[in-house]
Parts: structure tokens; C-alpha cells; sequence
């Protein structure tokens, strides 16, 4: 490369890719001037630190959520329905951790509640998915009751799923029998 | 990538990820998420401002002002690029919008100037004459960006003190990556002369 102090600059930055950067570390070992130009450049970033951070007198903060947390708190009625989704999708999160935690030799039971999770993941995905188009365009409340009641059910099974496999000992918080083959 | 641009929080979390999540609990209603977000973005943005219009009612209006519009934006800022390029974008247009104003009222400046960034040293240096001397060329170094002319004291201070990637600095202020280079190339030319008898080549690079 010839001398470029365009792509100096990017390099310092690290915006160039291995190869360009490369290239740089090639050339710069051949041109003093380039060199020079690199240790410049890194010398007045590394200077710059010792500049103070300035803070303001005023309680900008507390005056800007004064003036404008309303106005989003306004908006979050979808959000909540957003949040009561991810709250399932980590219980199903939870089920998947404890399965592999458990699982010195896997049980029969643990696949079956593996497929039940992974089936309940993909389902709360997708019905994640429809909350978050709903939400961006504005539905119809019925829509979003039937939603959350869809959500509720699911977590249900869910926390009924993660005590099964936590070894949960009532037998009738279990899923389909599996246990007789044994 | 350059690790001086991996900014580190107080428990090891890269601030840019922290950032993020506190926009995500933000966006759902989490109040105390988006008050430590904008303490977050509070003290960059005022420095920025503070540098750019070096007036610190200005400065503090404006600031204010980009958090409040941080806020509101906060449902409709996706996440493509960063959050903090997102960030400056807005002080940055606050910015102007002041300077403006400024200008339209006839005042380009009565307020406190340049003495007020320098005079706010918070941090105390290791010991008190390294404090003084590191206090000296700090404002020897506020002098130099103060002289240079806006476009390219922008570009100087998203870099410099924000550690802002180019390309980022190209969004933010909205013009071509090599046009911010280039504004780059001559501020640290103009900066390096005006500190440069304070502190020659050979003798940098031990920061602590
Ligand atoms: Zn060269």
C-alpha cells in the first residue's frame, strides 16, 4: 500500500479488517513517516485521557424522567405482555437447564419432558411473535386477553414441567407414563 | 478490533452491552432501568455539549433535552448500530439546535466559557503535583479543541473523549467517512502543535 493516513487513522481506530490491518503493520515498517504519523495519532488519543469528565449542576436526569417517563410509561402496555413472555420463555430456559444438569444417564422421562419443553418453546415463540406484530399494530383487546390467557396456561405447564424434572416426587404433577419398562 | 474502544463497567460488562440491557428494561416499563440508563448517557452527553457550546446553562438544556428524547425514542430506536451512535446523533442535533439559538439572540457568548470545562476537575490526581501538572495539560489541551473550528472539534471530541468508532462519527454527524477522517486528520495536526512543546513524542505512553 502506498502511504494513506486515511486508513492510519481507521487502523488506530481498529475498523479494519486483519488483512488491511496487516497491510498498515507491513507498511508502516517500511515508511518512517507513516510510522510517525501512527505514533502521533495514538499519542494524542492516549493524552486525551486526561481530560476531565464535566458533570452538570442540575438534576438533568430526574428532570428529563419528570418530564418524559409518562409519556413512555403510556406505551407500556405492550411491553408487559413482552415481559410475561420472556418470563416463560426463561422458565423454559430453566427446564432445559436442569434436564442437562440432571442427566448423569438420561431417563426416559427426561426426553419426554425435553420434547414437551422444545414443542412449548417453539409455541411460545411463535405466539411471542404474534404479541410483538400485535403490538406494533395496534389489535383489538379481545386478541390480546386471549393472548396472555395462552401465556398463562403455558407457564403453567411449564413450572409443572421444571418440578417434574427437578425431581418433583408427586407422581401426578407428571406427563405421560413412561415409567413401567424400566 | 482495538480494545480501547471495549469500554469496561464496574462489574466487567462491556458498558456498550449494559446499555442495551437497560434499554430492553426500559422499553418495558422499567423505570429505575431508564433512570440508570440516562445516568448512564448523562455526564458524555453534558461533556460533549458543554465542549461544543461551551456554555453551561446551554449545555445543561440541551442535555436534558437529548435525554428526554432518548426516552421518547426509546420504543423506536432499533437497534441497528449502536446505542451510544444513537445517542450522540440526538446530542448532536441538540447541539446545533442551541447553537443556533444562540447566535439568533445575538449572545455568542456571555456565559461562563472555557474556565468552566477546565475548572471542573473531579478527579484527583495521584498526588498533588502531578495533579497540578496533569491539571495544566488538561487545560492547555481544553484551549486546543476550544480553537478548532466546529466541524472538526465534533469529530475530535467523538473520538477523543468518547472513543467513538469512525464510521460511527460518519452517522452521527451524517457525512462521508472520509470527509470525518480527513476533519480527524486536521485537528490532530492543529491539537499535536499546541500541546506538542508540553510533551515531546518519545516521552508518552505510560498511562497508569
Ligand atoms: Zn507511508
Amino acid at each position: 500500500m502506498s502511504c494513506d493516513p486515511n486508513t492510519l487513522l481507521l487502523y488506530i481506530s481498529g475498523e479494519l479488517s486483519r488483512e488491511q490491518a496487516e497491510q498498515v503493520e507491513a507498511h508502516i515498517a517500511e515508511c518512517p513517516s507513516c510510522a510517525q504519523d501512527i505514533q502521533d495519532m495514538q499519542g494524542l488519543e492516549e493524552h486525551a485521557g486526561i481530560l476531565p469528565q464535566p458533570k452538570p449542576r442540575r438534576d438533568v436526569v430526574q428532570a428529563a424522567m419528570d418530564q418524559a417517563w409518562n409519556g413512555a410509561g403510556k406505551r407500556t402496555l405492550p411491553a408487559k405482555w413482552l415481559r410475561f413472555a420472556a418470563a416463560a420463555c426463561l422458565l423454559v430456559v430453566a427446564v432445559a437447564g436442569a434436564l442437562q444438569w440432571r442427566s448423569s444417564p438420561p431417563q426416559p422421562d427426561d426426553f419426554i419432558a425435553h420434547a414437551q419443553v422444545s414443542r412449548d418453546l417453539a409455541e411460545i415463540r411463535r405466539n411471542l411473535d404474534m404479541v410483538r406484530t400485535a403490538s406494533t399494530g395496534r389489535s383489538s383487546s379481545f386478541n390480546q386477553m386471549a393472548q396472555i390467557s395462552t401465556f398463562e396456561s403455558r407457564a403453567g405447564e411449564l413450572r409443572r414441567s421444571i418440578d417434574f424434572v427437578r425431581g418433583g416426587m408427586d407422581p401426578t404433577t407428571r406427563g405421560p407414563e413412561t415409567s413401567n419398562g424400566s | 478490533m482495538n480494545p480501547r474502544n471495549k469500554r469496561v463497567g464496574n462489574r466487567g460488562i462491556p458498558i456498550r452491552t449494559m446499555e442495551q440491557e437497560l434499554v430492553r428494561q426500559a422499553r418495558q416499563g422499567d423505570r429505575a432501568a431508564a433512570e440508570r440508563l440516562l445516568t448512564l448517557c448523562r455526564d458524555k452527553v453534558f461533556g460533549y455539549l458543554l465542549r461544543m457550546l461551551r456554555n453551561r446553562d446551554l449545555a445543561e438544556d440541551a442535555a436534558q433535552e437529548t435525554l428526554i428524547r432518548v426516552l421518547r425514542g426509546l420504543d423506536r430506536y432499533k437497534e441497528q448500530g449502536t446505542f451510544t451512535a444513537w445517542l450522540f446523533h440526538i446530542a448532536r442535533g441538540e447541539g446545533l439546535r442551541a447553537a443556533k439559538q444562540q447566535s439568533r439572540n445575538g449572545s455568542p457568548g456571555n456565559g461562563p466559557r472555557l474556565e468552566d470545562v477546565a475548572a471542573n476537575m473531579e478527579d484527583p490526581g495521584p498526588t498533588p503535583l502531578e495533579q497540578a501538572q496533569q491539571r495544566e495539560q488538561a487545560r492547555q489541551l481544553e484551549a486546543a479543541l476550544a480553537k478548532l473550528p466546529d466541524q472538526e472539534k465534533e469529530v475530535a471530541l467523538l473520538r477523543l473523549t468518547q472513543g467513538l468508532a469512525f464510521k460511527e462519527i460518519a452517522g452521527i454527524t451524517q457525512s462521508p467517512l472520509n470527509t470525518v477522517l480527513s476533519r480527524m486528520r486536521r485537528a490532530t495536526a492543529k491539537l499535536r502543535k499546541e500541546i506538542a512543546g508540553m510533551r515531546p513524542e518519545h516521552e508518552q505512553g505510560e498511562a497508569p
